[in-house]
């Protein structure tokens, strides 16, 4: 029941759908204005593929794309995402927008969003150099399943780069972590899987979210194996990846830096 | 007008109840209470650490109190957010923009954010309304201090809300943007709006609010008109030993009640 002080001072208060329509509109802006961020999350997996085409005969086409698309993946998920946050963050755009009457999950589902059409563009592109210049072959349904593989891939390094965000404060900290955590990935998950370093690191470098990512691509270039237990296997722990970091990312998660 | 909204009117725009504020173990607010009428600009003055931030946070609902209440516009903050936030217009002490947007953008987004849509006429008259016509296609990290103040100041009150907020909102401007920016603020008084701000500056505390409120330690210490504070408190020991001029000041009255020990 309205109080007559209500009656007086009522506002119109956006749709949530409404809000976050006209919230995303702002954050693609955003995006698609930061052309240097945009364009290293295309360009580093593309570097990958080109730089390994030699490695086609030996591994073999799908376990090269997969792993230069895998690549990509913390590329925006994990660096692009948690820097962005961070620096928003600091700046007071969050607290700001958390001051207007919209609830907070419409702020967070729009950069999920943007990024995640980051990440889809960034495997759309991919396969297109893979398909164009290494000529690894694929039809559309497989670059479908593709899609789909890298964007729950992707998920859980958004989830990974969330909590990050939630368990550090300093911008400059979150940078460094996530820089080094790429190098990492990039370099260890990358060159793990071809046994490289070793059976127990090929071991567990497949079963990182990397690992399970390239083995949910590889299953997408060749469909008669999706439902097999390793696929499936692969699909359920890179999901269990994503909720354990999203819990973090959303449980820890502090909307200013003060 | 009928005699509901002549009560109405009369009826405080927001209410600040035994607020009681921890991090941790540490009290940042410990049982403020104030309130603010309609058309009244009121200063929330307080020397670093005092609590300021902390309440204003709480008016925003960006930080749920351990205990007390805080009602906008007869909306509880915590218990119908979103209504109270909608009767809101907030400047914070940063700007606070998405440094890749155009002020255009910037306007029609925080318009549509309180659900307000505007037209490019719309757009163009706000734009001719703050002086910034000619940058409306800039990006508002390009603006200067003054005008980024300016677009900060016209997005809180887009929606047209009954109580605005601002967060010290002249630190870091020259003189002729700082009088411009409190002709704003009083223009918005006259027009009915209600305003609270936080200030280091006692002389503008002095120049536009018709009551303020010094906080220290978690506490308000004094609440009343600036004239009728500098009167009650001239005579006053420790106010007295704070004056720089032949005239006791408003500034004097605060370093009087709150200490001369700078705080960090």
């Amino acid at each position: 029941m309205q109080t007559s002080t209500q009656e007086t001072f009522i506002k119109k208060i956006p749709s949530p759908i409404e809000a976050f329509k006209i919230l995303l509109r702002a954050d693609f802006t955003v995006q698609l204005r930061q052309r240097r961020s945009l364009l290293m999350s295309l360009i580093t997996p593309i570097i990958f593929l080109l730089a390994w085409k030699s490695l086609i005969p030996e591994i073999g086409a799908a376990s090269v794309l997969s792993i230069c698309v895998a690549i990509g993946l913390p590329g925006t998920g994990l660096m692009g995402y948690s820097n962005t946050l961070a620096n928003d963050r600091e700046r007071g755009i969050f607290q700001r927008l958390r001051a207007s009457p919209i609830p907070t999950w419409v702020i967070m589902l729009s950069r999920i969003i943007v990024q995640l059409s980051v990440l889809i563009l960034m495997a759309l592109v991919t396969c297109g150099v893979a398909y164009f210049a290494d000529g690894i072959t694929f039809g559309f349904g497989n670059l479908l399943l593709i899609l789909v593989a890298s964007a729950i891939g992707g998920l859980a390094f958004l989830a990974l780069g969330q909590a990050i965000v939630a368990l550090m404060r300093s911008s400059d900290a979150i940078n460094a972590t996530t820089r080094l955590l790429y190098m990492v990935i990039a370099v260890v998950g990358g060159l793990g899987q071809t046994g490289l370093f070793g059976a127990v690191l090929q071991k567990i470098v497949t079963y990182s979210p990397l690992g399970t990512s390239k083995t949910m691509i590889v299953a997408a270039m060749n469909p008669a194996s999706i439902f097999t237990w390793p696929v499936m296997f692969a699909v359920v722990i890179t999901l269990a990846y994503g909720l354990f970091f999203a819990i973090i990312g959303i449980r820890f998660f502090k909307w200013t830096v003060n | 007008m009928n005699t509901k909204q002549e009560g109405n009117l009369k009826s405080p725009v927001l209410e600040v109840r035994d607020l009681h504020i921890e991090y941790n173990t540490q009290v940042a607010v410990d049982g403020v209470s104030f309130f603010i009428n309609r058309g009244e600009i009121f200063g929330l003055l307080g020397p670093n650490g005092a609590g300021k931030t902390s309440t204003l946070s709480a008016i925003e609902g960006l930080l749920k109190p351990q205990s007390g209440s805080v009602v906008v516009a007869g909306f509880d903050i915590n218990r119908e957010a979103l209504d109270a936030r909608a009767n809101l217009g907030v400047q914070l002490q940063s700007t606070s923009f998405q440094k890749d947007l155009k002020v255009r953008e910037i306007i029609v987004l925080y318009a549509g954010l309180y659900g307000v849509y505007l037209t490019d006429d719309e757009v163009q008259k706000i734009l001719i309304g703050i002086q910034l016509q000619s940058e409306a296609n800039k990006r508002a990290s390009q603006l200067s201090g003054g005008q980024q103040q300016r677009l900060a100041l016209s997005v809180s009150t887009l929606h047209n809300p009954p109580l605005v907020l601002l967060d010290e909102p002249t630190t870091g401007l020259d003189p002729q943007s700082r009088r411009q920016l409190w002709d704003r603020i009083v223009a918005m008084r006259d027009l009915g709006r209600s305003v609270l701000i936080t200030t280091h500056s006692m002389e503008e505390a002095h120049a536009i609010c018709s009551r303020v409120a010094i906080i220290d330690h978690g506490h308000i210490i004094e609440t009343g008109n600036p004239d009728e504070l500098i009167e009650k408190y001239k005579n006053d020991t420790l106010v007295r030993a704070a004056m720089r001029l032949p005239e006791v000041t408003l500034e004097d009255v605060f370093i009087g009640l709150t200490g001369r020990e700078v705080r960090h």
